[in-house]
């Protein structure tokens, strides 16, 4: 009995934090999408066409981007700890600023220089959470 | 009482002024006849804007009970409607209207709708004029249609042969090119508006800084020492329609002229009121108007733009407007 409450009350738990991940993750996509809207001046406002184009972007960056953004996923996955997942999310943004001033001219992207920090935080802060986010359902699924 | 010696003077005039409906009455009974629906026909690209606009703020009120805007997606489907006559005003690619009217088709050109709305786009920032696009991978939609004939007239004009001097790659429509662009999978694309603004804006959204790298309506300027000017397409007129309501043509006409000012003065508006026509998302027409070089100019007026892109475009032969520059009567 107590043994059934228990697997009762983990998987309780489970379910949980997979809501709060889903729930981040609609959060990260909504926040994706006003910005895009708002940065791209996207008006009369259109909540498909600001989707389209919020997926278009992040598309191309995960195309060009993906050894990246698998790399969050995995490591994410193997921190134990939330906060410490939660804490690698700007250390992920810088390396992605770091790997856009090394490669992303190479790339086609616009140069850092031109995008400017504001500009390229705008760009990876989202994209960056993403599989960071993925890899922690992951975690949270497998303990 | 009647007097004996007829009517006097302001009898008479009474009369006369009584008369003067009777006498103004064959120019009332020759007046248009109204037009019970007007439906207009045009692509799903920048000058049908206009005429969705209009629609939209019943500009065509003076001339007809209710008018209509419906967007067709294939020159094959604009075809058909115009030869089963289901399409009497549509806004066409000049080019076609006036092969179908050397054919023997009764079709007129009314007017321009639009100055060119071409362009290559690229995140390069090594190309800015034709011969820059050297050895490069270039996509081109619509082979065989205008903008890569242009765009082949351009490149010959610079020297450069297509076949050899670049590596092109043939996209179905300008989405299609665009896509190639943004997948990097080319380094320019020839576009037409919308598409070039959805891949400035897509690219924008990727830290990628597509950019209107060639205006094509200036290099054809440049090259052809004339106004940077490509009338690709205007509103073509069948006779059907012109037999019945010939006379509502200037009202028409003035119609699209004040539409297509409230368009350029306010592109939002006039996008709300044609995404829904054309099946496109309004931010992105609303941003492509600026671009889309948007007119309604008389056709006689444009005549000798039009002649020097027909005769640029096709050729010596001429056998894409069956051999000749269209006459006098194709001009309304």
């Amino acid at each position: 009995m107590e043994r059934t409450t228990t697997t009762n009350s983990k998987q309780t738990a489970k379910a949980l934090r997979f809501g709060l991940h889903l729930l981040a993750l609609i959060c990260l996509l909504v926040a994706a999408i006003a910005l895009a809207t708002v940065s791209g001046g996207l008006w009369p406002f259109d909540p498909r066409f600001s989707a389209l184009i919020t997926g278009a972007g992040l598309a191309m960056l995960a195309i060009a981007w993906w050894p990246a953004a698998l790399a969050f996923a995995v490591i994410s996955a193997l921190l134990p700890r939330a906060l410490w997942r939660l804490a690698f999310w700007p250390l992920a943004v810088s390396v992605m600023m770091a790997i856009h001033w090394g490669f992303g001219t190479a790339l086609g992207f616009m140069p850092l220089g031109a995008l400017g920090l504001a500009g390229a935080l705008k760009l990876y802060t989202i994209p960056t959470a993403v599989p960071i986010l993925f890899g922690s359902a992951l975690r949270e699924g497998l303990a | 009482m009647t007097s004996p010696l007829g009517p006097d003077r302001r009898t008479v005039l009474f009369r006369a002024l009584a008369t003067l409906p009777m006498l103004a009455a064959p120019g009332l009974l020759r007046a248009q006849s109204r037009i019970e629906t007007l439906a207009l026909y045009g692509p799903p690209a920048g000058p049908s804007v206009t005429l969705a606009h209009a629609v939209a703020t019943n500009r065509f009120a003076d001339i007809a009970d209710t008018a209509s805007m419906t967007a067709w997606r294939t020159p094959d489907a604009l075809r058909a409607g115009l030869t089963s006559g289901s399409i009497l005003l549509s806004v066409v690619p000049v080019q076609a209207a006036a092969n179908l009217y050397n054919r023997g088709f009764p079709i007129r050109l009314a007017n321009v709708m639009t100055n060119g709305l071409l362009y290559v786009a690229t995140a390069n920032d090594g190309i800015t004029a034709m011969p820059d696009l050297k050895g490069l991978r270039v996509a081109v939609p619509f082979r065989g249609d205008t903008p890569e004939i242009l765009f082949g007239q351009l490149l010959a004009h610079h020297g450069l042969n297509p076949e050899t001097d670049l590596e092109i790659s043939y996209a179905g429509t300008p989405i299609e090119a665009m896509q190639l662009l943004l997948a990097g999978r080319v380094d320019a694309a020839l576009t037409a508006e919308p598409s070039t603004t959805a891949a400035v804006i897509a690219g924008q959204q990727a830290g990628k800084q597509v950019r209107r790298a060639i205006d094509l309506q200036a290099a054809w300027g440049e090259m052809t020492g004339a106004a940077a000017v490509l009338p690709q397409a205007g509103l073509a007129i069948t006779g059907a329609f012109l037999t019945e309501h010939n006379d509502a043509i200037p009202a028409l006409l003035a119609a699209l002229k004040a539409a297509n000012d409230e368009v350029l003065a306010d592109p939002a508006t006039a996008a709300g009121n044609a995404a829904k026509v054309l099946g496109m998302p309004a931010p992105l027409l609303a941003a492509s108007v600026p671009h889309s070089n948007l007119v309604a100019r008389a056709a006689g007026e444009a005549r000798a733009d039009i002649e020097r892109m027909l005769a640029a475009m096709t050729g010596t032969d001429m056998a894409a407007i069956n051999g000749k520059l269209p006459d006098d009567s194709f001009y309304l």
